[in-house]
């Protein structure tokens, strides 16, 4: 009788142990830095709740018979199924204003080249002995984007989605911090001060509503393995502009955002056990992540660069790095290093162009890479 | 291990090449889509 009642004290690993201190961490990190509470608070939650010895949070096998744990059935309903990153991207896409990348069109190149790091990090990732799926999974961290990396990681590399999706939330949010070195060590005080043209363009609201459902048309014709993502992502964006469903826009935004983000975190830390975190991979994910960072950051400012050489109207380099789909991190980093260098260049808009020209551009990678190396390891 | 970095290394230039192709094409396409609207209200 005693056995069953001090069961779980008598089950408690060193493994568990770590791994609740490692919940803990992340709990510190979202109350205390505020790095993507939303996410790294029920990730870090869930942590804990799993790593309890026997914790009826996951199945459980007792006596031969399976009990079914609630974590573990909102994985295979909501993350197996790919329904809850699918869903997020129906409240990002809500949120999302385009009008910024639709002033400012030549922002959809640095919304690609600023996508380097996921090709990058997965050509690295198989020197250091990944196969390909599991490559394909680390690189698309790289996409700076929480579900498209849960997407594709969870249709590759199950095994791996915990140390993922930390890698990409954390990293998300250390954009201040990665980004800046990066960037100044590849321009010039003289290019950081480079002032954009303002542009009286004014949108039409017809372009506004026929943008989202024509990207999604000619996106998922030449990419049908984005069609889901960039679908979504567009149908929340299509709510925003139609200008005759606020109610449903306003629910995206809100209500369905933080309800599946409640749910995706809580989830995704059922993949948060000792056996599978407590691994050396784990470091190794988390390193290429960082790499997949600067990779897409220095990638956007070469590309700049690299476009300055042809036009009369030089673009400040900056918003290359802008590309990446850290949304609205990014943007406001480089609008804030602009200022640095010249208190009158204001470059939030254009930033925010690029930027959610890199929300497109990290959703299209990952329907590419599914395409390509599901095509290639069936 | 080397094979599957030829794999990637083959993989990775097409997805990021296409994928540069594609947010080109979108770039004219938005500049397009842009005229005709702004003529058409104009």
């Amino acid at each position: 009788m005693l056995t069953e009642l001090f069961s779980g004290i008598a089950s408690l690993t060193l493994g568990n142990v770590v791994m609740i201190l490692i919940g803990l961490v992340l709990i510190y990190l979202a109350i205390a830095k505020k790095y993507e509470p939303a996410l790294l608070l029920p990730i870090g939650f869930g942590t804990i709740l799993v790593n309890i010895p026997l914790s009826s949070a996951l199945d459980q096998l007792l006596q031969g018979v399976l009990h079914r744990g609630v974590l573990s059935i909102f994985f295979d309903i909501g993350i197996a199924t790919e329904i809850f990153p699918l869903l997020i991207f129906i409240a990002v896409g809500a949120m999302i204003d385009f009008t910024p990348l639709l002033e400012n069109p030549v922002m959809f190149l640095f919304g690609a080249a600023a996508q380097f790091g996921i090709f990058g990090t997965m050509m690295i990732a198989t020197l250091l002995g990944f196969d390909l799926k599991e490559s394909a999974s680390v690189g698309i961290i790289g996409a700076a984007d929480g579900p498209t990396s849960i997407y594709v990681a969870s249709r590759f590399a199950k095994h791996m989605l915990g140390p993922i999706s930390v890698a990409a939330y954390s990293y998300m949010s250390l954009v201040p911090i990665i980004q800046p070195p990066v960037i100044r060590a590849l321009t010039t005080k003289k290019e950081r001060s480079i002032r954009m043209q303002p542009k009286a363009q004014k949108i039409p609201r017809i372009a506004k509503i026929v943008f989202p459902i024509s990207v999604t048309i000619v996106a998922s014709i030449l990419a049908p393995n984005s069609t889901a993502l960039i679908g979504f992502l567009m149908f929340g964006n299509l709510l925003r502009e139609c200008g005759v469903l606020d109610n449903l826009s306003k629910s995206a935004q809100n209500e369905l955002a933080n309800l599946v983000t409640i749910l995706l975190g809580l989830t995704i830390a059922s993949t948060m056990t000792a056996d599978k975190f407590l691994r050396p991979q784990t470091l190794v994910i988390l390193g290429l992540g960082l790499i997949a960072f600067i990779f897409d950051t220095a990638a956007g400012v070469l590309f700049a660069k690299f476009l300055n050489l042809f036009l009369k109207r030089k673009l400040n380099p900056m918003l290359g790095a802008a590309g990446i789909s850290a949304f609205p991190m990014s943007a406001r980093v480089i609008h804030k290093m602009g200022l640095q260098e010249d208190p009158m260049n204001f470059l939030l808009m254009y930033a925010a162009g690029a930027n959610t020209a890199g929300q497109i551009g990290s959703v299209l990678a990952g329907g590419i890479l599914i395409s390509l190396v599901g095509g290639m390891v069936r | 291990m080397i094979q599957n970095f030829l794999t990637a290394l083959r993989l990775g230039i097409i997805g990021y090449l296409f994928l540069v192709g594609l947010l080109f094409a979108f770039f004219g396409f938005v500049k397009l889509l842009l005229r005709i609207f702004t003529k058409t209200k104009g």
